[in-house]
């Protein structure tokens, strides 16, 4: 099975990462060796969470293309398999992505529901192919510091609470705007993405320490964007499970 | 202070690091080493004018000694030896060259490319001229050493150089001189090299990013629950 290198002059130049959001690798490839480095963050998530008092659970990371999308929906849909009920949220309403992961349109989203131009059933929206309720960000708007405010995405936040497993937002990143900061009041923790060799240390730093006085806890961190051959440890343990990878190629 | 110990630690760089560096970055630092490789063959292949050397050679007849069979004196041999290497170069035989070629060439000119040796173990001399014409080489060659003879014998003022000077062997067309261009490229590659590791490392001691779960670890003491590698779309999908 060949691979698709995602290589481009952009990327060799600015080292941007080229995303395909609608590639669920955990669903296209269940059997990988990134598939089982999701199963293992689950399994401790759900170590850390045993009482299950964190349901609504917030996804950040200091800079934009940490790869918090591509994370988050992965992790919801593994959630979705183990037969818990989730549904995911896209907070991020200046660069909303869920529409591109869930391939949908951007609309009948959440600023639309919080407008009062939709009920809340049109905006919750269920993905076959995926397994999980998903809510898009909606029609852009300017007010999003309003919006992230407003008492009724509190109260709408709460209610899937009541009916839902795992409430999952995704979320700006915390060093551009505010935005995640309002949004930690609304979860029950956070789930802080860093991505390998991407942010700065100290603005990683900042990011956790503003994070850190808002008072909500800060579950654990997950390392993406993982660099295999970049010798940190891992490959060696693990390379029995890579043989089969390389075998493909 | 333990934290200080630690950045310490975080700061050191091994020579497993250095590889991983370079191997994490090698398509940047062929990139580099091929274009300045590729800058080095443009110039010395299209830019550098090609020169071409002729030479030949004179010899020195030095007075031998009428009291002792076959013996000179030494100090005087090496001294005239010395003069005339020196006289060969002088105004007064090149502004006759550039006249009887009438050359566009000024006699500084031909003086900066023209090499004149002579050696402490014979009584030779080498004359040599570096020009973009081979032709043009060869004959300003023979006219140096014509009119080095005609001002020794018949200028009055070197009258100690008379008959002194004997030509010994003619100039040929000039033989490929310069540039050289394989060396041009080797240069290019290895200058192209240094770069693209200079670049490297500086760009890579200057990212203080976070780079593995030990490292997320100590500095935040929050637990990490997973490391993803990074992956590829598969083109089936």
């Amino acid at each position: 099975m060949a691979k698709k290198k995602n290589f481009s002059l952009e990327r060799l130049i600015n080292g941007e990462r080229v995303s395909k959001y609608d590639y669920l690798v955990t669903k296209q490839d269940p059997l990988s060796f990134v598939t089982e480095s999701f199963q293992k963050v689950i399994i401790n998530i759900e170590y850390s969470n045993v009482d299950g008092d964190y349901k609504v659970i917030q996804f950040t990371s200091t800079l934009p293309s940490e790869g918090k999308s591509t994370f988050v929906s992965n992790l919801s849909y593994l959630i979705g398999q183990k037969g818990k009920k989730v549904i995911l949220l896209d907070l991020d309403l200046r660069k909303p992505k869920m529409n591109r992961v869930f391939n949908v349109p951007n609309k009948n989203g959440l600023t639309d529901y919080l407008a009062g131009k939709i009920p809340l059933d049109k905006a919750i929206n269920h993905s076959d192919e995926i397994g999980i309720d998903f809510i898009t960000a909606g029609e852009k708007t300017s007010a999003v510091v309003n919006v992230l405010e407003a008492k009724k995405l509190k109260d709408l936040i709460a209610q899937l609470r009541e009916t839902y497993d795992y409430v999952l937002l995704d979320t700006p990143p915390v060093i551009s705007v505010s935005d995640a900061l309002y949004i930690a009041n609304l979860a029950d923790g956070i789930i802080y993405i860093v991505a390998q060799n991407k942010a700065k240390k100290a603005l990683v730093k900042e990011a956790i320490s503003s994070l850190k006085d808002h008072g909500t806890p800060i579950l654990g961190m997950v390392l993406t964007q993982f660099d295999m051959k970049s010798g940190y440890g891992y490959n060696k343990d693990y390379s029995y499970y890579n043989y089969s990878e390389e075998d493909d190629e | 202070m333990n934290e200080q110990n630690m950045d310490m630690q975080e700061n050191e760089i091994s020579l497993l690091d250095l590889y991983l560096i370079v191997r994490k970055h090698i398509v940047l630092i062929l990139t580099f080493t091929t274009l300045f490789a590729m800058i080095a063959a443009g110039y010395a292949f299209l830019i550098v004018d090609e020169t071409y050397a002729s030479n030949a050679d004179v010899m020195v007849q030095v007075q031998t000694d009428q009291t002792v069979d076959g013996s000179y004196d030494y100090n005087t041999a090496q001294k005239l030896l010395a003069t005339i290497t020196e006289f060969m170069s002088k105004d007064v035989v090149l502004d006759e060259v550039v006249r009887d070629l009438d050359l566009s060439y000024t006699p500084k000119q031909i003086r900066s490319n023209l090499t004149i040796t002579s050696s402490n173990t014979s009584f030779f001399i080498n004359i040599k001229f570096v020009d973009e014409d081979p032709e043009l080489a060869r004959q300003i060659v023979d006219e140096v050493i014509n009119n080095a003879i005609q001002v020794a014998n018949g200028n009055d003022a070197f009258s100690t150089l008379k008959n002194k000077v004997t030509r010994t062997s003619f100039a040929d067309v000039g033989v490929y001189e310069a540039p050289n261009k394989p060396l041009y490229v080797v240069i290019g590659i290895i200058l192209g090299g240094i770069t693209g590791l200079g670049f490297v490392f500086i760009k890579e001691l200057m990212n203080n990013s976070y780079k593995s779960k030990e490292q997320l670890e100590a500095a935040f003491k929050i637990q990490v629950l997973g490391v993803i590698p990074e992956f590829e779309v598969k083109e089936d999908f």
